[in-house]
């Protein structure tokens, strides 16, 4: 084998490497998302004992970085809550509502796809299971969330309860 | 020169694990692999909650979905379906009232389907004085094409207090065995 073959082999085969462990360790834009649904599950979910005003504060301070100014909610529960939230204060405060409402809150994510994947827009849709703590404390439904990209970094744009069954 | 011959074994292993007990053993593993993967995809125990399918089930029965009935065939009319509400684990117990392409209507609680009338015998016969089906009222719709109009068969209850609708195909899980 020549020498210049072997340097050019050798190139191919570095490159391919750095092409791996690029790969390997910078995260895909699905788990990006998927990193955001995390901080944001974990910033409602309480602990098992009562959180001070500070510790409320630093979690709904945590899930506010998730969302955008603009954010809307929209809540429509068969037989259970429903009712809209538009922008990023009033999310704070039903978050925070929620938090001395339900201490012991769990919420759990499952069934998360991504459907959507656009370079700066993404729909998911995925199963929240919560567990307030209580007797028949536990419900699963079922949303549909909007990302928006904006300077390098998903955000929740838009969450919306599905409703399996509907009118016209 | 003769071999010695290993006595036989008793009755009862015979009986318990067969005369040879490896292979008894692997037929066992496949045998209960084969019905764990059958019963996965084809079965799906459900446990009835809430009173919008009374009087055909009542709240705390337990009932199995056949997960293949619709993979080839449609769901008809009358059939009781299970409906994906939230993921895979919370169904909804629905009858199907409407199929794709007909129009349908609710009119002082009789159903009509492109404007005949349906006869529901599923449905209690009044009693007490309490009519059922209710006088609910809902305006026409077309069903487009793979959507059907749901309803749970307890029409006595009020209309808002009864979730019913039109479901999406992709979200019928499959068909009530023992209905």
């Amino acid at each position: 084998m020549s020498p210049t073959l072997r340097k050019g082999l050798a190139g191919i085969l570095s490159a391919g490497l750095v092409a791996l462990v690029l790969w390997w360790f910078i995260p895909s834009e699905e788990q990006r998302i998927r990193k955001v649904l995390e901080q944001a599950r974990a910033s409602v979910s309480g602990g098992a004992k009562p959180a001070d005003g500070l510790a409320l504060l630093a979690r709904v301070g945590q899930l506010t970085q998730c969302l955008t100014r603009d954010v809307e909610v929209q809540v429509d529960v068969f037989g259970g809550l429903s009712g809209n939230l538009n922008g990023v204060d009033e999310v704070r405060a039903a978050a925070a509502g929620l938090a001395q409402q339900f201490p012991a809150l769990d919420v759990q994510l499952s069934e998360i796809q991504v459907g959507v994947l656009e370079p700066t827009s993404a729909r998911v849709t995925l199963v929240a299971t919560l567990e307030t703590g209580g007797r028949n404390g536990r419900t699963a439904q079922e949303f549909e969330l909007r990302f928006r990209k904006w300077e390098g970094r998903w955000y929740i744009s838009r969450v919306s309860t599905v409703r399996a069954l509907r009118s016209r | 020169m003769s071999q010695p011959i290993d006595p036989p074994a008793p009755w009862w292993q015979v009986m318990a694990i067969g005369r040879n007990p490896r292979t008894t053993l692997v037929r066992l593993a496949i045998t209960l692999v084969l019905v764990f993967i059958g019963f996965r995809v084809s079965i799906q125990p459900i446990l009835v909650q809430g009173i919008s399918m009374q009087p055909t089930y009542k709240d705390g029965q337990r009932r199995f979905l056949n997960q293949l009935a619709y993979r080839f065939a449609p769901p008809q009319r009358g059939d009781v379906i299970g409906i994906r509400e939230a993921g895979k684990q919370v169904l909804l117990l629905k009858r199907v009232i409407g199929l794709p392409g007909e129009r349908f209507r609710i009119v002082q609680g009789t159903v009509l389907i492109n404007g005949e009338p349906l006869e529901e015998p599923y449905l209690l016969p009044p009693t007490n004085g309490v009519r059922n089906p209710a006088r609910w009222n809902v305006p026409e719709v077309r069903l487009e094409e793979g959507e059907h109009y749901v309803i749970g068969d307890n029409r006595s209850m009020r209309q808002d207090d009864h979730y019913f609708g039109i479901v999406a195909r992709d979200r019928i899980v499959g068909r009530l065995m023992n209905p």
